[in-house]
């Protein structure tokens, strides 16, 4: 396809610097998907890599999230395929469940933010801790010490993360008492303490002030450039959102049109 | 040929509380487990009437009314109140288990615990090409069976059995047309609470009753619904027809202790092979879901 | 005294079935209605293990709990495709299938006659005869069990539980393995109340099928959403109203047969009660939401 081949070159000539070090990766292949005799997305290509950030555009129910939630594995497409690439090996999306794959790297932001109702902002955040050893019962009563040494370094790391979304001051507050802002904060963290290599994010910045809007895509593009993680970004906020995308995508009845940027 | 004709006669009166279920089931989400308190006490109402020299189809009309109140008295206290608060289908669930402990006690307080019968003495027998039918065994799978047809009817043609449907399609778009939810969901746990009744004073006619039968038949009515269909109404009749032939056929080859292991094992095959039922649509699978 | 010393060491057992039962519901949001089934798993292979194979106390206990565990995978594999309604129907199968085969597999169970002579609990030589010392024994029991709860609750385990509990779709998304977590949930939950099974089969001496049906099981989780669910303290309250009310009752004089009748009833006025005022029960901190 010349979308994958634009893609390169892209990736080539924005990154050259760095594009040995690029090892992860999500590959779409001629995704196809009907619902209710309609067809919705029709023989999709689609490429991120580390250190890039993409952005996936459409107007209202162009099927945005739907392609979200397949290359996030939760919905299967009717033909197609889709590859990701973490740390230089390739894993085949489709046969894999959504939660196997976020252990491997793959995680994502969901639009209505998905919060855990019950728990505290921190709790909400440890929970994405990646592979806890306490996650097997035996292990919690059997390596007491170990399993709590762990807690604490996930611990550090939820309220690092929290820190730098500015919400370290609200760990101990329940989900159920946030601003939407801050719910969509608490959530990137959560996304973020998994440790994926590649993001997905449904509508970061929908309910923030333009200030924080403005905080979060830097913070945004300080990940993808110092910690190389790949992002794919579905966002109605162009204005705020495009200074810091290097390509596009814009989903049109159910086509994909690559678009590459300027200025990156 | 005769146990397939007693499983089919059996399976109408499944069938016809898989109805009654679904209709509750469909149109409101709830998972109305107090109907087979409902059922329990329907022959109570009856036995009592008769006490009190009451003429039969009088203390039958009486039974079914009772019946339809009670049935409404839960809506009234529980689910509604419950919808209002948006509580979720769990809550609705223990609610109505609750309601349903509630009814049996009452009726064993009230009427004991032993079992009693309607009917006095023996009963006629047919016999129709080498099948021995007994008059209380037809009697009511047929009563149940233009119970349903009377509610099948009244379904399709009246006006607010259209609304109905709609109710358990869209229930918000029924709010903003200006229709009266509050009646109609009344109408629903009334017409529910008289279809059980009309089967639960057939079968008491015809082998006797206590206050501990509710819970097995509406729960047979369940396997019925989910082996039919829970998205219409004709679905869990035919499953419960199913349902009562495949039940005989084990008595028959097996023996009757395992007829409940038999109808459970069904319903597990069911719901991992074909969810949606014999007659379900297929539901577009939501993420949510 | 020795009355005080009973009482107690019903408390420790139900205090078990109740702990267990809220790992699922209070901390898994899974609403398991074949508790008692697991329960009878648990008194039946311990009992036949004790009597017939001659193991000791503590190893027929475990053995009993191993078999629960194991079994548990009837209600664990359906529930990674299952939730809500259809959960609920599943388990309520799983119960009666469970119990159709204590009951009927007669040259095991002894089916309706039970299983007597069971031996009271025996550790290094020492017989517990006495109720006082099977309370002492018990307590140990059950405060191990409470203990290794505890640290779970507060582990990556549990809140990994929690977490599915409030939004499963989300839990995985962030790569929790949920059904391998529901898998454990149920093993560890059904082990724990296969224990208090073997000892109650141990302190009464007798079972039969009829402790472990499903009225028994619609009591446990009456036991634990009347408590409060979410919590250790909640479980602990409702199982303390289920040993309490009874004996309340008996200040009240009733007839034994009417004083059974009455407890129910309350249990199911409860629940109601309950689900309108205090979803989360007497104690709980977990409301469904």
């Amino acid at each position: 396809m010349p979308v994958e081949a634009i893609n390169q070159s892209a990736n080539s000539s924005a990154k050259t610097t760095e594009a040995a070090s690029c090892v992860a990766s999500l590959c779409a292949d001629g995704v196809s998907l009907a619902f209710g005799g309609q067809q919705v997305l029709k023989n999709i290509d689609l490429e991120v890599r580390s250190g890039q950030i993409a952005h996936l555009r459409g107007g209202n129910g162009s099927g945005k999230t739907t392609l979200l939630n397949i290359l996030s594995g939760f919905l299967k497409p009717d033909s197609g395929q889709i590859k990701l690439v973490i740390d230089n090996q390739p894993i085949d999306v489709l046969s894999h469940a959504p939660a196997t794959l976020a252990r491997l790297g793959l995680a994502r932001l969901w639009q209505d933010t998905r919060l855990f109702a019950s728990m505290t902002v921190l709790e909400n955040v440890l929970a994405a801790s990646p592979r806890p050893l306490g996650i097997s019962p035996v292990m919690s009563l059997l390596a007491y010490s170990r399993v709590q040494k762990q807690e604490r370094e996930f611990k550090h790391q939820a309220m690092t993360l929290l820190d730098m979304l500015g919400m370290a001051d609200r760990a101990e507050s329940t989900g159920e008492r946030l601003s939407g802002g801050q719910a969509k904060r608490v959530a990137i963290a959560r996304m973020l303490q998994t440790g994926a290599e590649i993001l997905l994010l449904d509508e970061p910045l929908a309910g923030l002030d333009k200030e924080s809007a403005v905080r979060l895509v830097e913070d945004l593009n300080l990940l993808a450039d110092d910690t190389r993680k790949a992002m794919l970004i579905v966002e109605h906020n162009h204005d705020a959102i495009s200074p810091v995308c290097d390509i596009s995508y814009t989903l049109e009845n159910g086509f994909l049109r690559y678009e590459e940027h300027e200025g990156q | 040929m005769q146990i397939l004709i007693n499983g089919f006669l059996q399976g109408i009166l499944f069938g016809a509380v898989g109805v009654a279920f679904a209709l509750v089931y469909r149109t409101t989400k709830v998972f109305y487990i107090a109907l087979g308190g409902v059922y329990a006490l329907a022959p109570y109402f009856l036995l009592s009437a008769l006490e009190f020299d009451v003429p039969l189809v009088v203390g039958i009309m009486l039974a079914l009314a009772l019946s339809m109140l009670i049935s409404i008295l839960a809506e009234e206290t529980i689910h509604w109140p419950f919808e209002r608060k948006r509580s979720p289908t769990e809550v609705h669930l223990i609610g109505s288990l609750g309601f349903y402990l509630v009814l049996v006690q009452v009726i064993a307080l009230v009427w004991g615990n032993e079992i009693k019968v309607l009917k006095p003495g023996g009963d006629t027998t047919w016999e129709l090409f080498g099948v021995i039918l007994v008059k209380a065994q037809l009697f009511g799978p047929l009563l149940a069976l233009s119970a349903v047809l009377l509610l099948f009817i009244w379904l399709t043609r009246a006006n607010r059995g259209l609304e109905l449907r709609a109710l358990a399609d869209n229930p918000i778009l029924v709010a903003l047309l200006g229709r009266n939810i509050r009646a109609l969901r009344r109408w629903v746990f009334g017409l529910s609470g008289a279809l059980v009744a009309v089967v639960a004073l057939g079968q008491a006619w015809d082998v006797g009753f206590d206050p501990h039968v509710g819970l097995n038949t509406v729960l047979l009515g369940m396997v019925a619904m989910i082996i039919g269909g829970s998205t219409t109404f004709v679905g869990p009749l035919i499953g419960g027809i199913l349902l009562g032939i495949l039940r005989s056929q084990v008595v028959w080859y097996g023996s009757a202790r395992w007829e409940d292991a038999a109808t459970f094992v069904l319903l597990a095959l069911f719901l991992f092979l074909r969810p949606q039922g014999i007659f379900g649509r297929k539901q577009r699978l939501e993420e949510a879901g | 005294m020795n009355y005080l010393f009973h009482l107690l060491v019903y408390f420790e057992i139900y205090a078990i079935v109740a702990l267990s039962l809220n790992l699922l519901i209070g901390y898994g949001g899974l609403l398991q209605i074949a508790h008692a089934a697991y329960y009878g798993v648990g008194a039946y292979a311990a009992t036949l293990l004790w009597l017939n194979a001659g193991l000791g106390f503590f190893p027929g206990l475990l053995a009993g709990a191993a078999t629960a565990a194991l079994l548990s995978l009837l209600v664990s594999l359906p529930a990674w495709r299952f939730k809500g309604d259809y959960f609920v129907m599943i388990s309520i199968a799983v119960q009666t299938l469970l119990y159709t085969v204590m009951y009927n597999w007669t040259s095991v169970t002894n089916g309706a006659f039970g299983i007597s002579g069971i031996p009271r609990p025996e550790l290094f030589g020492y017989n517990f005869v006495t109720t006082g010392s099977v309370s002492v024994l018990f307590a140990g029991i059950a405060l191990v069990l409470a203990f290794i709860l505890a640290i779970l609750k507060w582990s990556p385990f549990g809140r990994a539980l929690q977490a599915m509990r409030d939004d499963e779709l989300a839990a995985r998304s962030i790569g929790i393995p949920v059904e391998w977590l529901k898998l454990q949930a149920f093993a560890i939950a059904s082990a724990m109340v296969g224990v208090a099974g073997g000892m109650y089969a141990s302190y009464i001496s007798y079972i039969d099928a009829t402790s472990f049906s499903l009225d028994e099981s619609i009591l446990m989780l009456s036991m634990v959403i009347i408590g409060g669910t979410g919590n250790v303290r909640g479980p602990l309250v409702g199982a303390a109203v289920l040993i309490l009310l009874p004996e309340l009752l008996r200040f009240l004089a009733l007839p034994d047969a009417v004083a059974a009748n009455v407890r129910l009833l309350a249990y199911g006025l409860l629940l109601i009660i309950m689900m309108h005022v205090r979803p989360q029960g007497l104690a709980g901190t977990y409301r469904y939401q």
